[in-house]
Order: structure tokens, then C-alpha cells, then sequence
């Protein structure tokens, strides 16, 4: 297994695990992020006090932890055949247990693949999800071949797609101004999910430092005056020996 | 993210590790260094030594430094033509670090220069080419080959370029491995299916 401390990158990291299964890096943020995504399933069987499920979304925005508490208490029961928006996490688990049926989500439904072969570049993703393509990586898991196939043919292709127009074409535009600033991405980040912002910051980021590098701006090998301190008398003509531009 | 990509900075100091020929104007015995042995130094005898060194006499006035062959105006025209009309290769007659030396010289030894202004946007010019050219190159990610010849692109655009599109290669990479299990999934049900009508 790759080295714990070489996975620096979130969205290296991330992908990686999707595919292999069992080696999941239990810490990573945007890990746990992408497994908050909701995804519609119904239930098979008639589960008892799970009733409180049903509103699970509307209870983790909006509800006081007494309405919380109430609604648990309630003991509801979920009928066999109830259609429930469950969190990644819950569901794929659930799936391989076979309690649920996974639906397809709302960013793998007929109508988003045609608009996405439309022009995938100016789609606004994130408002699906800032999660989409770990989402769908994650959910092929637990679908037939079939489906995970076309799904992930067309994710990949839409990804490919958008880095080439909207990371790469986009990030020639604008550099004024964005030698302080650490967020690259502006007004760009309304549209981008979060692997192809990180890409986008990154590849700006690199020009930023490469166009510091050439004007002699940025951090350069400078000698430490407190080692140079140590040796008294000599300083003086250490310095000057040592001295670079 | 950077554990794969060196600094500009980092690349500069490798860049100094490169030789030129220097004609010093002082008599010592051969330097001997971890990377060998230079020398000895005769004045107005040319002997080969690390960049790093030369820039070191050049500073005190203990040396005159050759500039390298292709670092010349009239090279560097010429190379630029080939940038410009060659569509996918990169020009051979230049080095991986020709950017790095180029800069290093011209901020050290400008005396040594006749053109000096011409050189340094005549060299800027090479490196916006060749940066387009490779972006040209690999901004379609193509997932089920992702193979490149770059023949002899230089450092400084490998190195501008490297962060994001790896990422986004291994990306894309990824996906493509999944496809692939999938395939291979589907092709085992197939025969499995087959198998059994028999």
C-alpha cells in the first residue's frame, strides 16, 4: 500500500481509495464530504423505528435537538417499498445487505447525462453536488456493471472535457492581482466541483510561482545570520563571502 | 501539493550543477569537490567547471565565462523559427535547463552579452511557445492511452504544467480503471451466462 505520507493531495487520495476497496484513508476530509451526499433508496422490507429516516434531511438542517429527540421517540416504522433519501455512508451500506434498492440520483438521471453530452463546460456541477464524481465512483460500486459502466464512461469524459476548457483555457485569464490572493478561483468557483477548483487553484498557483521565481521575487537560499552570529570575529568576512542574490 | 514537482527555485540549483567553460586570470591547483575534480586553473587557459562555480569567480572578477554555443542570438532566432513551424517536437539544440542557465547568465554575467535585451525576449518568445505547444499537447486528457512523446521538452514548461495535469491524468486514469473492471465484470457474466444455457 502506498506510503501514508506521500497522499498529500485530497483528490489523488481520494480517487485512489474508490478503487481499491478496504484501503480507505479513515481521516480524509473530503472523503467524509463526498459520503454526505444523498442518495434516494427504498427500503425492501418493513423496518421498525427507522421512521425518524424519513425526515433525515430536514432534520439535520433545520430541527432543534428537541425536535430531533421527539421524532426518534415517535417510533415510527418505515413501510416495506417507503422511498428514503439516505446519506452515501448509510445507504451503499445497506445495499450490501440487501435491506435497500438503490436509486439513481438526481446527478445520474437520463435527463442530466443529456444535458451533460450537450456541453459538459457550461453545466454549473456543483449545484448538483460539490461531490459529483466521487459520488458516482462510489455508488458504481454497488451497481450493476452495466450501469456503473455507461455512468463512469460518461463521468470521465465530462471531466476530461472541462479540465481541457474550463481549468486549463480559463486559468490564462487574469492573473492581475492574484499574487496575494490564495483563492485562484473567483467567481470560477460558483461552477467547479471541488476536484477541478483544487485543479484550477493548482495550476494557478504554480504560474503564480513561476512568474515570482523569474522576477526574483520569491523565497531564495538565504544563509541564517544566528549560525553566522556564533562565530564572532569571523562574521563579518562570512557574510560577505557567502552573500547571494 | 508539490511532493512530486520542484520548486522553480529547486530547479534553478540543479541547473547550476551544468559545466561551462570559463577562462580564469588567476594560477591554483585543481578544486577537488563531491562532484569531481576542476582544474587547474592557468590564466588565460580555458578549463570546464560547474555553473555554480563560474558565477562564483565571475562575482570576484577571477574569470571570464564562455557562454555556451546555442546561447546566442542568432541560434536562438533561429530555434524560434523552428518552434513556430514544427508541430509537435521540440527543438533539439537547446538543454533540458536552457531556461535556468540562460537566466542564471544573463543576471550574472550581463557583461558578457552584446544583445542582451534582444537575447532575453528572444528566449522569453521560446519558452511561451514551447508552453502552448505542450498545453496543446496534453490538455485532452485521453484516458485509455495517456501517452506523450515529448521529446526534448525543456524544465522549465514540464515543471509550470506538471501539478495539475498529473493530477488530472491520474484522475482520469482512475476512472479508466474502473471502466476497465467493469468490462471485465461484464464480459465473466456474459460467458457465465453462456455457460449455463448449455
Amino acid at each position: 500500500m502506498a506510503s501514508y505520507h506521500t497522499q498529500v493531495s485530497t483528490i489523488e487520495a481520494l480517487v485512489n481509495q474508490s478503487c481499491q476497496k478496504g484501503h480507505r484513508d479513515y481521516w480524509n476530509l473530503d472523503d467524509i464530504l463526498a459520503e454526505e451526499e444523498l442518495v434516494p433508496c427504498t427500503f425492501k422490507f418493513e423496518a421498525k423505528g427507522l421512521g425518524y429516516l424519513d425526515q433525515l434531511d430536514h432534520l439535520s438542517t433545520s430541527a432543534t435537538t428537541a425536535q430531533r429527540k421527539n421524532a426518534v421517540q415517535q417510533d415510527r416504522s418505515l413501510a416495506a417499498g417507503a422511498k428514503v433519501d439516505l446519506p452515501l455512508w448509510l445507504a451503499v451500506s445497506l445495499a450490501q445487505r440487501e435491506l435497500i434498492e438503490l436509486r439513481q440520483p438526481k446527478f445520474m438521471s437520463r435527463s442530466f447525462y443529456n444535458q451533460l453530452s450537450a456541453g459538459a463546460d457550461v453545466v454549473t456541477m456543483r449545484q448538483m453536488s460539490p461531490y459529483v464524481y466521487e459520488a458516482v465512483i462510489k455508488i458504481c460500486e454497488s451497481m450493476s456493471e452495466e450501469q456503473a459502466k455507461e455512468a463512469v464512461q460518461l463521468f470521465q469524459n465530462v471531466f476530461v472535457d472541462r479540465f481541457a476548457k474550463l481549468v486549463v483555457d480559463q486559468s490564462n485569464q487574469t492573473t492581475q492581482g492574484l499574487q496575494q490572493a490564495e483563492d485562484f478561483s473567483g467567481t470560477m468557483a460558483k461552477k467547479l466541483t471541488n476536484i477541478e477548483k483544487e485543479l484550477f487553484d493548482l495550476h494557478k498557483k504554480q504560474k503564480v510561482r513561476f512568474l515570482q521565481w523569474k522576477n526574483r521575487e520569491g523565497p531564495s537560499i538565504e544563509i541564517n545570520p544566528e549560525f553566522i552570529v556564533q562565530t564572532e570575529g569571523a562574521g563579518e568576512q562570512q557574510m560577505k563571502r557567502f552573500k547571494t542574490h | 501539493m508539490n511532493y512530486k514537482n520542484y520548486t522553480p527555485q529547486e530547479n534553478e540549483f540543479f541547473a547550476e550543477n551544468e559545466l561551462i567553460q570559463i577562462i580564469p586570470n588567476f594560477r591554483e591547483n585543481p578544486f577537488d569537490f563531491i562532484s569531481g575534480t576542476f582544474g587547474p586553473f592557468r590564466p588565460g587557459r580555458p578549463v570546464t567547471v560547474p555553473l555554480w562555480l563560474a558565477i562564483y569567480l565571475k562575482q570576484r572578477n577571477k574569470c571570464q565565462v564562455q557562454l555556451p554555443i546555442w546561447l546566442d542570438y542568432d541560434t536562438l532566432t533561429k530555434i524560434k523559427g523552428i518552434e513556430r513551424e514544427s508541430g509537435d517536437i521540440f527543438s533539439e539544440d537547446i538543454p533540458y535547463y536552457y531556461f535556468e542557465l540562460a537566466h542564471l547568465l544573463f543576471t550574472h554575467c550581463s557583461d558578457e552579452f552584446a544583445h542582451l535585451q534582444k537575447m532575453k525576449s528572444v528566449l522569453e518568445d521560446i519558452f511561451e511557445l514551447r508552453k502552448e505547444k505542450l498545453i496543446r499537447m496534453l490538455k485532452k486528457v485521453d484516458p485509455v492511452t495517456p501517452v506523450k512523446y515529448l521529446s526534448t521538452a525543456g524544465a522549465v514548461e514540464l515543471n509550470v504544467i506538471r501539478p495539475a495535469f498529473g493530477a488530472a491524468y491520474t484522475v482520469a486514469g482512475q476512472m479508466q480503471n474502473i471502466l476497465d473492471n467493469c468490462e471485465k465484470a461484464i464480459e465473466a457474466n456474459a460467458q457465465g451466462g453462456a455457460s449455463q444455457q448449455e
